[in-house]
């Protein structure tokens, strides 16, 4: 047991860095000279740190060798474990962990903790091509096991080339964005390198001893030293944490933050999401992105987000590459993402990549895990809205495995237990389920299958219905050419739809649907033909059908006259083609190009306007009748993707990006936030698709080892043809909803500052954004313009936005995190006056937006409780309580104003006017 | 749908208990003062009204209307017709002179006396829809956690020949108020004396009347028949003192054409349908009415040719069934009194206190040995409406 104990310790803690961290010497007070080993060390884990890990077995016959007081613990465990076939490491943490010397070599092969992989056979030895021989040899020195990689004087080179793949210890998959730092022995070289999609490095060392340093996201870092004495493949693992409650909060990839040529994205890792406080208990991606720097909502409860000022529609939110259409559940309190399903994701906000398309304001892409390919393990969670369970395990081991999810809510009782008759009658929950398949066929095929269903459902008085459903599912291939070629091959499908049925007068009784779906294929290929360069290129191809709406009368009394707006079809086609190229040292340049093609197809009825006159119903002239699949419009053009990286020292790096986005589907909406009953809409040839360009500048530094890092990023924006909406136009339903589409355009700029803490028991960061944006809608007639066709601030415009996310770790199993919020009040447009007309008054308004609400402050407090950390405990369970808007502070969603007989009344919406307790339960179970 | 979208914020609110909504008074800054008009020419031998006031402030309650202003509606026949001004600001068509034809288009024509000419865009005349039914209901109210009992008021309209489609409500209610302590004699506070009313001048029972403020709309676009069934008119609470005895509503239907009627639900959405999370993103109004000398100046209103037609009916309290909660407000009405020599407190009770003489202590005699004074809500009803009974009171 001792034993099993130990080498898992191992496998989290090992650490060779004892010279490199520089830690501290223990001294040793009293003399020991000729007790038990045993006896020192009991003594000394009496005492507060360090602690001695250790089988009382080994060393029953080891006697302690002292050759002064007081005197090194080193020194002491050096001499009496000479003649011993024990060596020891030290760890970080100055703990000392004894390791059986003798049988090392059958140690760190049979840990699979160890992050190393085993030692190749003679088999791999012949395999190796191109005479690459590699080996695999441990020698302790001074306690720590060196590994030799390659044959030496097999082939005489400068550099040798040591590459393999990086893969998670629990399900071997492959770590993307992983980091491998190398540094020599004599502080000669520092060199390092990034995982790519494959979890596969290549890098170049002259012979020499290095200290290796592969670290990712929340998995435990593993530091080995290796001695190169050829071209070698090693394949590294990382294991997760097992239940030590987490140092880090959120860790981008530290240094990538300075090398690699990306900027503006930010990858955010699931688990450490969960030491965050929460609103009603469920960890959600939605509001974590929200604390980034340059992500906002229009407020609380408001469906999506808004990036650097772009609007909610312009967000690519992918689940395993399938585009989700609708992320909120329960009117946006809920994101639609389980947590307990996702691995982690990616948001791109700038010089985003060819690959991606679409949107114009930023990519999220988020990445369901796969299950556990080892052994079976349940999840569940339990929260004063929802419940979560999930069930994953191996179908054949380290082969292939399943992982299934499901949420739901039992709010529903909640509402019945109301006095209130309405709101006994109403009803709102939703559930979603998650499952993925993912199956290794032979070292060079990986297929995956996930898939992602979500379905809201609201009753209000017992007679108005209305639910929408997610449907999502995604086939994928991944073919490994050979180290250097890798295709991954997609068939992707999503679909939104919604009804709506009335049940409360029989004469206008109805049923209302409306649905968009999408078909699409993805081919991704990416190549690095050297280590200076990476090729990807790939096609991809989006066949749409959407139904805008069809109304049929439900009951024979009503009088509701069928209607059946026509269903509209297009394709959009994309290919792209990038390289990164490192030119030297200092500067990494990445250029894309990304070609989009988007063709309106029929059948369809396209009205024909008055020229010189506006649209509207009665202006229109005739209208042209398109067959199935006959060409009515065609859009596209070149998105140039660009961005270099320019390292200014060792710890610094400047960085400039710039891309061009075009959307060809947008969201119709003339609410201030999305409703759920807005529906989505293709380009035709009255809208068209919306482009926008953004340049960013970038200044990265990392101080104290990468303990902290910073970053200030400036960008200005610029979009044409955005979308809004006459005042009253009638969205759904609408044959020729063209005549209540206003385009407009928008630009802005922004500088965002971000300083982050990675490391220690405080961790977390604090960010400052100032942004502008604006909007201007000119149209050639006046129903047509708004604000005269003057730049007004858009919904979104909160110049100054600050937020602290910060997490202390008090121990293990306890801790402590809080988030402060604080952001300018958005600009509203208030009435200035009122009339009469009839016998009411009505309210007379401003120009749009040229006020605005008070500001936003919360703060936020979170202590997360884990379980004992017994290895084998069959049942995990850990506590969360968290109090979100501590202060009860009343931040204004919105003002409005209600006329009456004494003047008009304004009035300020608070979604979370008082502080929300919750407490979550969740369990693990093994 | 923006009726679907308004009952889910509503859900959204409901099932938030911790949202709330707190009054919040921003400074606006002075607004823009601007003329408004409002009124439609009428079908058939009925009095057209229009009212030329102004935009007001946030804390006023009505607007300042325009006189001496000649306002004229024009035909497509090339005919005129000046209105006369009956009260400051308020101009009306002579019946015997002026009558309303279906299908024909009218103008409204407006100088202001500093000299400005304003002119509306050209109405048709629609041919009005009837209301089939005014009827009423009790119901409840619900409003957040709270429910109210009270009574509905509900129409049935239809258009046999289906050309109305477009159609706007507004009432005027009318109720019986009596107050449980009337006064009989006024109070002078100069001299501490009084001054016995007539029998027609205490004021025991008045007749309170209110406009509706609420616009409501209603459209059959959707509907293979041009008929509406059950549109909720107007909710009378039972707490609000209409019901105590006999209530009356005037319900008002115009037909309205479908430019007309966009105007007016563009009104409401600014006005009315507010408050939740799904708020519609208010826009100016755009009226149909314009200075012919500066076309940039704004001008608030719409004019309109409307179909119209009205029907009234009577609440009593027997109508309503025996355990209908009607709360009065009158519970808290109490009675001081005062000793024929406390005249001068009476008076200062009046002056400082806010209160009023509401009757007379006598002995068995019927001499007067002092008074009782009370609350002016509970003495007199003139607060609350007037003494003169309405034309049309059964």
């Amino acid at each position: 047991m001792k034993f099993r104990l130990l080498l898992l310790l191992l496998g989290f803690t090992l650490s060779f860095s004892q010279g490199l961290l520089g830690q501290g010497s223990i001294m040793v007070n009293r003399n020991y000279h000729g007790l038990s080993l045993d006896s020192l060390f009991k003594s000394l884990n009496s005492s507060e740190t360090p602690k001695i890990y250790y089988s009382k077995s080994w060393i029953s016959d080891v006697k302690v060798v002292q050759e002064k007081v007081p005197q090194d613990l080193r020194h002491i465990l050096d001499k009496s474990l000479e003649n011993s076939n024990f060596s020891y490491l030290i760890d970080r943490d100055n703990n000392i962990i004894l390791l059986p010397q003798k049988n090392s070599q059958t140690t760190w092969q049979t840990s699979q903790s160890s992050g190393i992989e085993t030692v190749r056979k003679r088999d791999d030895f012949k395999k190796s091509s191109a005479g690459i021989a590699t080996s695999l040899r441990q020698r302790p020195i001074k306690g720590r096991p060196l590994i030799q990689l390659g044959k030496a004087g097999l082939v005489d080179k400068q550099t040798y080339e040591l590459k393999g793949l990086l893969l998670s210890e629990s399900d071997e998959s492959p770590i993307q964005g992983g980091r491998i730092q190398i540094r020599g022995e004599n502080n000669d070289i520092k060199t390092g390198t990034l995982t790519d999609e494959r979890g596969f490095y290549e890098i170049n060392l002259p012979k020499g001893i290095y200290e290796f340093k592969i670290e990712d996201l929340d998995l435990e870092p593993l530091q080995v030293r290796i001695e190169i004495l050829g071209d070698a493949e090693q394949n590294f693992r990382l294991s997760s944490p097992i239940k030590e409650l987490d140092e880090v909060l959120i860790v981008a990839n530290t240094e990538a933050n300075i090398k690699s040529s990306q900027m503006g994205v930010s990858r955010i890792s699931i688990k450490n999401l969960k030491k965050l406080p929460t609103i009603l208990g469920d960890v959600d991606v939605v509001k974590a992105a929200i604390l980034l720097p340059g992500v906002q909502t229009v407020g609380e409860g408001s469906n999506g987000f808004n990036v650097r000022g772009g609007s909610a529609d312009q967000n690519l939110l992918l689940l395993n590459q399938s585009t989700i259409f609708n992320p909120s559940h329960l009117f946006g309190f809920f994101s639609a993402f389980n947590p307990d399903m996702i691995e982690s994701f990616d948001l791109y906000k700038s010089a985003i990549p060819a690959r991606f398309g679409g949107r114009l304001s930023s990519v999220m892409d988020i990445q369901m895990r796969d299950g556990n390919k080892k052994a079976w393990e349940a999840n569940a969670g339990i929260s004063p809205i929802t419940l979560r369970a999930t069930l994953e395990g191996p179908i054949k081991k380290n082969k292939s495995s399943f992982l299934i999810g499901g949420r739901s809510t039992y709010s529903d009782y909640l509402l019945n237990r109301l006095e209130n008759p309405l709101i006994r009658n109403s009803e709102a929950n939703f559930y979603d389920l998650n499952a993925k398949i993912s199956f290794k066929g032979n070292p060079k095929d990986q297929f995956e299958a996930s898939f992602y269903t979500s379905r809201d459902f609201f009753l209000l008085n017992g007679d108005t219905s209305f639910t929408y459903r997610n449907f999502n599912g995604t086939l994928n291939w991944k073919h490994f050419w050979n180290s250097r070629l890798l295709a991954s091959n997609s068939l992707i499908y999503s679909e939104y739809n919604y009804d709506i049925s009335t049940r409360r007068e029989p004469s206008t009784n109805f049923d209302l649907e409306y649905r968009i779906r999408q078909v699409q294929i993805n081919s991704d290929w990416s190549f690095k033909p050297a280590p200076k360069h990476q090729l990807n290129w790939g096609i991809s191809s989006i066949l749409y059908s959407l139904s805008p709406g069809s109304q049929s009368p439900r009951g024979s009394r009503s009088l509701v006259v069928p209607v059946d707006i026509e269903t509209e079809q297009a394709l959009e086609s994309a290919i792209y083609f990038s390289e990164e190229y490192d030119l030297n040292t200092r500067i990494k340049l990445y250029g894309g190009l990304r070609f989009s093609l988007y063709n309106f197809l029929g059948p369809q009825t396209v009205y024909n306007y008055l020229e010189g006159s506006p649209l509207d119903p009665s202006t229109i002239v005739d209208s042209t009748t398109y067959n199935n699949g006959e060409l009515i419009k065609t859009y596209g053009g070149p998105e140039l993707r660009l961005s270099s990286r320019i390292l200014l020292d060792e710890n610094s790096s400047l960085k400039i990006g710039f891309h061009r986005m075009r959307q060809y589907l947008h969201v119709l909406s003339n609410t201030t936030s999305f409703a759920p009953t807005d529906t989505w809409k293709l380009s035709d040839p009255f809208i068209r698709p919306q482009v926008s360009d953004q340049l960013a500048v970038g200044y990265f530094r990392n101080f104290q080892r990468n303990a902290y890092e910073a970053s200030v990023e400036l960008y200005i924006k610029r979009v044409n043809r955005i979308l809004d909406f006459k005042g009253g136009a009638q969205l759904v339903l609408n044959p020729f909803v063209e005549t209540g589409i206003l385009a407009g355009e928008g630009q802005g700029y922004g500088a965002e500052f971000l300083l982050r803490k990675n490391k220690g028991k405080l961790t977390g960061w604090v960010s400052y954004t100032y942004a502008r944006i604006f909007t201007r809608i000119r149209g050639d007639f006046i129903e047509e313009t708004i604000n005269d066709g003057d730049w007004f601030p858009a919904t979104v415009d909160k110049p100054h936005d600050f937020s602290l996310v910060g997490n202390y770790r008090f121990s293990r199993r306890f801790s402590i995190s809080t988030n402060v919020a604080y952001s300018t009040g958005r600009p509203i447009t208030f009435p200035v006056g009122q009339f009469q007309l009839g016998s009411s008054n009505i309210l007379s308004y401003s120009l749009r937006n040229q006020f605005r609400i008070p500001d936003y402050f919360r703060w936020d407090l979170a202590a997360n409780f884990e379980g004992n950390h017994k290895v084998d405990k069959l049942i995990d369970g850990s506590w969360s309580f968290s109090i979100y808007n501590v202060l009860g502070r009343r931040n204004p969603f919105s003002i409005f104003f209600v006329t009456g007989t004494s003047g008009i009344q304004g009035y300020r919406l608070s979604i979370f006017g008082r502080p929300i307790l919750t407490l979550t339960y969740n369990v693990k179970i093994k | 749908m923006t009726l679907i979208i308004r009952y889910l914020g509503v859900l959204s609110l409901i099932f938030l208990t911790a949202a709330c909504i707190d009054p919040y008074n921003p400074d606006v800054g002075p607004y823009e003062d601007a003329l408004a008009i409002t009124g439609s020419v009428l079908e058939g031998r009925r009095i057209t009204r229009i009212q030329l006031g102004s935009t007001f402030g946030f804390e006023e309650e009505k607007p300042r209307l325009l006189g001496n202003a000649k306002v004229i509606i024009n035909d497509d026949e090339g005919l005129s017709y000046q209105l006369e001004e009956k009260e400051i600001g308020i101009y009306e068509t002579d019946t015997s002179d002026f009558v309303g034809m279906v299908g024909r288009s009218y103008q409204l024509r407006v100088e202001t006396p500093n000299g400005n000419i304003y002119e509306s865009d050209w109405q048709l005349m629609k041919k009005s829809a009837q209301i089939d039914n005014l009827y009423f209901e009790q119901s409840l109210d619900v409003r957040g956690f709270d429910s109210l009992d009270g009574v509905q008021v509900l129409v049935d309209a239809s258009d046999p020949e289906n050309t109305t489609r477009f159609y706007r409500w507004e009432f005027e209610e009318t109720w019986h108020v009596q107050v449980p302590m009337p006064s009989r004699a006024d109070w002078n506070t100069d001299n501490h004396t009084y001054t016995l009313y007539e029998n027609d001048e205490i004021p025991h029972i008045c007749y309170a009347s209110q406009k509706s403020n609420d616009i409501t709309l209603r459209n059959t676009l959707g509907l293979s028949e041009d008929r509406l069934v059950r549109v909720p008119i107007n909710f009378v609470s039972g707490e609000s003192n209409r019901l105590v005895r006999r209530y009356s509503i005037l319900v008002k239907q115009y037909s309205l054409t479908e430019e007309s009627y966009n105007f007016w639900k563009i009104a409401k959405d600014l006005t009315q349908d507010v408050g939740t999370l799904f708020d519609p993103i208010p826009n100016q109004l755009v009226g149909n009415f314009r200075n012919i000398n500066d076309p940039t100046e704004p001008v608030l209103g719409y004019f309109s040719a409307d179909g119209y037609d009205e029907k009234r009916i009577f609440i009593d309290r027997l109508d309503l069934p025996p355990d209908f909660s009607i709360l009065s407000n009158y519970d808290f009405c109490e009675e001081v009194f005062f000793e024929l020599n406390q005249a001068e407190d009476l008076s200062l009770y009046i002056l400082n206190q806010g209160g009023s003489l509401s009757g007379f202590a006598t002995d068995n005699f019927g001499f007067v040995v002092g008074f009782f004074g009370a609350a002016p809500e509970c003495t007199d009803c003139r607060l609350q409406g007037q003494l003169e009974k309405p034309d049309f009171w059964e």
